[in-house]
């Protein structure tokens, strides 16, 4: 997941706190939940078009919650500020960018909602 | 026998103390007085991006130990409670409260509610006090000796100037941030425009310390004001109560909770409770007893002490929802990074055709209370939104939209259980109120783009949720039972006084605060008086 938010690796004791969060703030997955996550196991390049999926569909879905914890750890850390604090960029490219961002969100989005209904089908 | 008791620390107690103490009475405040122990002394006095720079440690504080500070599923009450924030919010079992509809929020913390307060100090005109059996030229001395105690920063020079009146005794304004410089200049171009449609802004009152005042402060805008008091700029009730603790007449009794009281024949109050250090009940005796648990704690305490299970008394609380908004051109400029993280901007708006009830909007700046939070509410896969909002941070306002409210037969409190203590809130807006309000808001937010700023969504997190409440114990010239007399004591029990939210008799949309602790002021003098003329002191 770190990898897929922030392109790295987390330290172990990230991993650590990433656990531990999940175990006190999330109950057990619900089944159509733990298709999902399983199939990320096995799959880990859906985890994109997945998450995109469930943030348009599903937004109380396990994997979404997972991954705003684990951004809330990524982002609380000295090297996490560097990922997280407001970034500058000149008019001329701040617009390209977030439409680039809104262009790759919509496809992900497409191809994720076929995955996720063929995952809770399955 | 202690002079006066009062019961509870925050705004309205200290307050309420600060005049009985200077006349020199013999004042006992009784608190259970819960503190942060857990990451008050973690957060380092520096500002938010050095913190999140430097600081190894701190996810504990601004996630928590348990992770409460990730607040997962709907917008809730309460959610800009931050970890170091949360003892405000007292355990039901200690307070229990019926209110699936209405979120009650009640404190047992030392400075109570307002140890998490925003700082707003905006008084009340005439017009707020419109059907009060007192008026501002009642409250202006208090306001000013408020104003003396607390440091008050703002100014009189701007288009906020008549929805504040007359404020002889002001700090230096704050400096206020990029977002704010940009929205004041666009309504400064426009300001006719804006004014003939009812919007007038300016610089926030806030009770915050610009320069060194009372032996606390400066500010240093370090951006950390929802998480600690490093800097002392904010005010916090705790810094009176430090005061008065000065005073050899003045005991803090703590942690003691106060259940009930009962009126002695020969005159003065037995009050009863219970020491939770102990585990004992205490009991005890004052010449008067002064009640600021809250509005809904002190109606609980009154409500118990007369017997009046299954009395509806009322309940008012503001109506409150926000925005997340950008300010476009903040997209594009510099951004100044020191700053405070309280109210920007604030702005009154009531349509010019009509004699609509005033609406009080606050501008916040959004960086401190984190990205995640704003990932959580985007469409967007994470990692785009991480990146997009990275993009749109510093342009990202919060702006917090307060309405008034006026009793009605649909809000009220009653007591359930006098054993327990246990409370039952009726909280239902009809069709026609929330239609009003949304409409209110409309017409207001339609004005936004104006000012370079684009509304973005509507987050409406429930009845109750400006944590203001009041109206439980009104004061009226008429002698109807459960109501409190202009001079704050409370009908059936002469000896008790009524200084919190609980006395007023509306919600006006302005925060309630700052006329909670200048009321509680001259309910204190006023005491302070009557001992005096009894030559008591």
């Amino acid at each position: 997941m770190a990898r897929y938010l922030v392109g790295r690796d987390p330290e172990p004791q990230l991993v650590e706190r990433y656990r531990r969060a999940v175990e006190r703030l999330l109950p057990a997955p619900a089944s159509s939940d733990r298709r999902i996550l399983e199939y990320i196991q096995s799959n880990p390049w859906s985890l994109g078009p997945l998450d995109a999926a469930c943030g348009l569909l599903r937004k109380d879905a396990q994997l979404r919650q997972r991954l705003l914890i684990a951004t809330a750890i990524l982002e609380t850390t000295p090297k996490g500020a560097d990922r997280f604090l407001p970034e500058r960029r000149a008019p001329w490219t701040l617009l390209p960018e977030i439409a680039w961002h809104g262009a790759v969100a919509a496809a992900k989005a497409v191809a994720g909602a076929v995955i996720l209904l063929a995952v809770i089908r399955a | 026998m202690i002079d006066v008791a009062v019961v509870g620390s925050g705004a309205s107690a200290v307050h309420a103390a600060y005049p009985l103490v200077e006349a020199g009475l013999r004042v006992a405040m009784v608190d259970v007085g819960e503190e942060d122990r857990r990451y008050g002394n973690l957060i380092p006095a520096r500002g938010f991006e050095q913190i999140r720079r430097s600081d190894t440690s701190q996810h504990r504080y601004f996630l928590g130990d348990d992770f409460e500070g990730i607040p997962l599923g709907p917008v809730r009450v309460g959610a800009q409670l931050t970890p170091p924030r949360q003892h405000l919010a007292a355990a039901l079992g200690k307070l229990p409260i019926d209110s699936p509809e209405f979120h009650a929020m009640q404190s047992l913390a030392l400075g109570g509610l307002a140890a998490g307060w925003g700082a707003a100090t905006p008084p009340y005109t005439d017009e707020d006090l419109a059907g009060w059996p007192i008026t501002r030229h009642d409250l202006q001395p208090h306001y000013d000796a408020v104003a003396r105690r607390v440091g008050i920063c703002g100014t009189d020079e701007d288009d906020l100037d008549s929805y504040y009146g007359a404020s002889p005794f002001l700090l230096p304004p704050a400096r206020i941030d990029s977002n704010a410089v940009r929205i004041r200049s666009a309504y400064a171009r426009r300001r006719e425009w804006f004014n003939d449609r009812g919007l007038h802004l300016g610089h926030p009152r806030l009770a915050m310390a610009t320069r060194r005042f009372r032996g606390r402060g400066p500010t240093r805008y370090l951006d950390m004001e929802f998480w600690s008091d490093a800097d002392g700029g904010v005010y916090r009730p705790r810094y009176t109560l430090e005061e008065l603790r000065r005073h050899s007449n003045f005991e803090y009794l703590s942690p003691m909770q106060v259940d009930s009281f009962a009126r002695l024949t020969n005159g003065g109050v037995r009050v009863l409770g219970r020491d939770l250090a102990a585990q004992v009940g205490i009991d005890f005796e004052c010449r008067r007893l002064v009640l600021a648990a809250g509005a809904i704690g002190t109606a609980r305490i009154v409500l118990r002490s007369l017997g009046a299970v299954g009395a509806p008394v009322p309940l008012l609380s503001n109506p409150y929802t926000y925005y997340p908004c950008l300010v476009i051109k903040s997209l594009f400029g510099p951004t100044r990074d020191r700053r405070h993280s309280l109210t920007q901007v604030m702005m009154y708006h009531r349509p010019a055709d009509e004699k609509a009830a005033l609406l009080q909007a606050q501008v916040y700046s959004y960086r401190s209370l984190l990205t995640f939070k704003l990932v959580k509410e985007s469409p967007l896969p994470v990692r785009e939104s991480i990146r997009v909002m990275r993009l749109l941070q510093s342009a990202f306002v919060i702006v917090g939209v307060h309405h008034r409210d006026d009793p009605a037969e649909w809000k009220s409190l009653k007591l359930q259980d006098a054993e327990t203590g246990r409370l039952s809130v009726h909280y239902s807006p009809t069709d026609d109120e929330t239609a009003l309000r949304m409409s209110r808001e409309r017409e207001l937010m339609r004005l936004f783009p104006r000012l370079g700023c684009i509304p973005l969504k509507r987050i409406d997190p429930g009845e109750g949720s400006s944590i203001h409440y009041a109206g439980t114990l009104p004061m009226s010239e008429n002698s109807a039972p459960l109501t409190t007399r202009p001079d704050g004591s409370l009908r059936g029990a002469d000896d008790v006084f009524v200084v919190d939210g609980s006395v007023f008799p509306t919600l006006p949309a302005k925060g309630l605060t700052y006329t909670c602790m200048a009321n509680a002021n001259r309910v204190g003098e006023g005491i302070a008086e009557w001992f005096e003329r009894r030559g008591a002191i």
